[in-house]
């Protein structure tokens, strides 16, 4: 091979390997709706890693709604996969909605460990997003009943 | 016959680039040091909040209790992979600076509990429960809303009974 063509492979290379690189950092949007159709409630629960204890506060009738209306001020986020053990490392937030038709949808939220991480969203259809900051609260009112973890929904 | 410092072959100059690229992009994602309190909202029953005046040996302190869930995940987040960098700040120049002792009291028994040192903005000493004391760019002065502020929810207290925060 002549030294020029030596040069330019050598350097698509290198570039392949930086672009290779960038490329495990992104992701595709894909809509993201998690609230049912005229929700009429919605339970959160909250727990932390493998720790035992949890919260679990209701949330009924129009305050639901306006729930759904302001707690996802994203209609797109970016899906991605999660291994299991980057999950349940910090807070876990399960919200399970009832839609007016009786149907009912869970979400998942996990706070990732690490600076400036993020949170790893999973719905029950198995898709799953990322949230780059830790906008999704985990408490919307002032008192919570705690319950044994072993109720917190699961996967 | 040449002196000096020699130069790579130019074979490799790509690859330099290429790595020199590379460590750029890697360094852009460097994670700072972090310190975590190790519980979640849930784990704590109620938080209680001691605020002076930064000292050994405070004049004067005063107590409030949180048990509002929105408040307690606030201040648990606050300490939640903080970053954290080695203390900028000698004892004395962090005296007479707004300080925040807090007891976070757990459901399951026991505490944890730490103290805030305000200096300025982005500019915030911890004294963590391993006794290590760090600065950080994280944290307004407690108190300065929610129930922690409410000058009727705060009881005047022995100054002993606040977390132990000194300087090593």
């Amino acid at each position: 091979m002549s030294a020029p063509w030596r040069h330019a492979t050598s350097g698509l290379a290198a570039a392949t390997l930086v672009l290779a690189t960038l490329n495990g950092c992104a992701a595709s949007a894909a809509a993201f709706a998690p609230c049912p159709a005229e929700v009429s409630r919605v339970e959160i629960f909250n727990t932390y890693a493998h720790h035992t204890a949890a919260d679990r506060h209701v949330i009924v009738g129009d305050e639901a709604r306006t729930f759904c209306n302001t707690a996802f001020p994203y209609d797109h986020l970016p899906s991605r996969s999660f291994g299991a053990t980057e999950l349940e490392q910090r807070r876990i937030t399960v919200m399970r909605f009832t839609g007016g038709d009786g149907s009912v949808r869970t979400l998942w939220a996990y706070g990732l460990a690490g600076y400036g991480t993020g949170m790893a969203i999973v719905l029950d259809d198995g898709t799953s997003y990322y949230l780059a900051n830790r906008g999704l609260l985990g408490y919307y009112a002032a008192s919570a009943t705690v319950i044994p973890r072993a109720e917190v929904p699961r996967r | 016959m040449r002196y000096g410092t020699s130069s790579p072959p130019r074979a490799l100059w790509p690859w330099l680039v290429g790595l020199t690229c590379l460590v750029l992009t890697m360094a852009g994602c460097a994670q700072p040091a972090t310190k975590d309190i190790g519980i979640g909202p849930s784990d704590v029953d109620h938080v209680d909040v001691y605020l002076y005046a930064y000292s050994t040996e405070p004049a004067s302190v005063t107590r409030s209790i949180v048990t509002d869930r929105r408040e307690i995940e606030e201040l648990v987040t606050a300490f939640t992979d903080m970053p954290v960098t080695s203390l900028p700040h000698s004892a004395s120049e962090l005296s007479g600076q707004r300080a925040a002792g807090l007891r976070f009291f757990l459901r399951e028994g026991g505490s944890v509990e730490l103290t805030q040192v305000f200096v300025g903005p982005r500019d915030v000493a911890v004294f963590w429960p391993d006794g290590s004391v760090v600065g950080t760019t994280w944290g307004s002065p407690v108190g300065d809303s929610g129930t922690p502020s409410e000058p009727s929810a705060n009881v005047s207290v022995a100054p002993s009974d606040r977390p132990r925060a000194v300087v090593p």
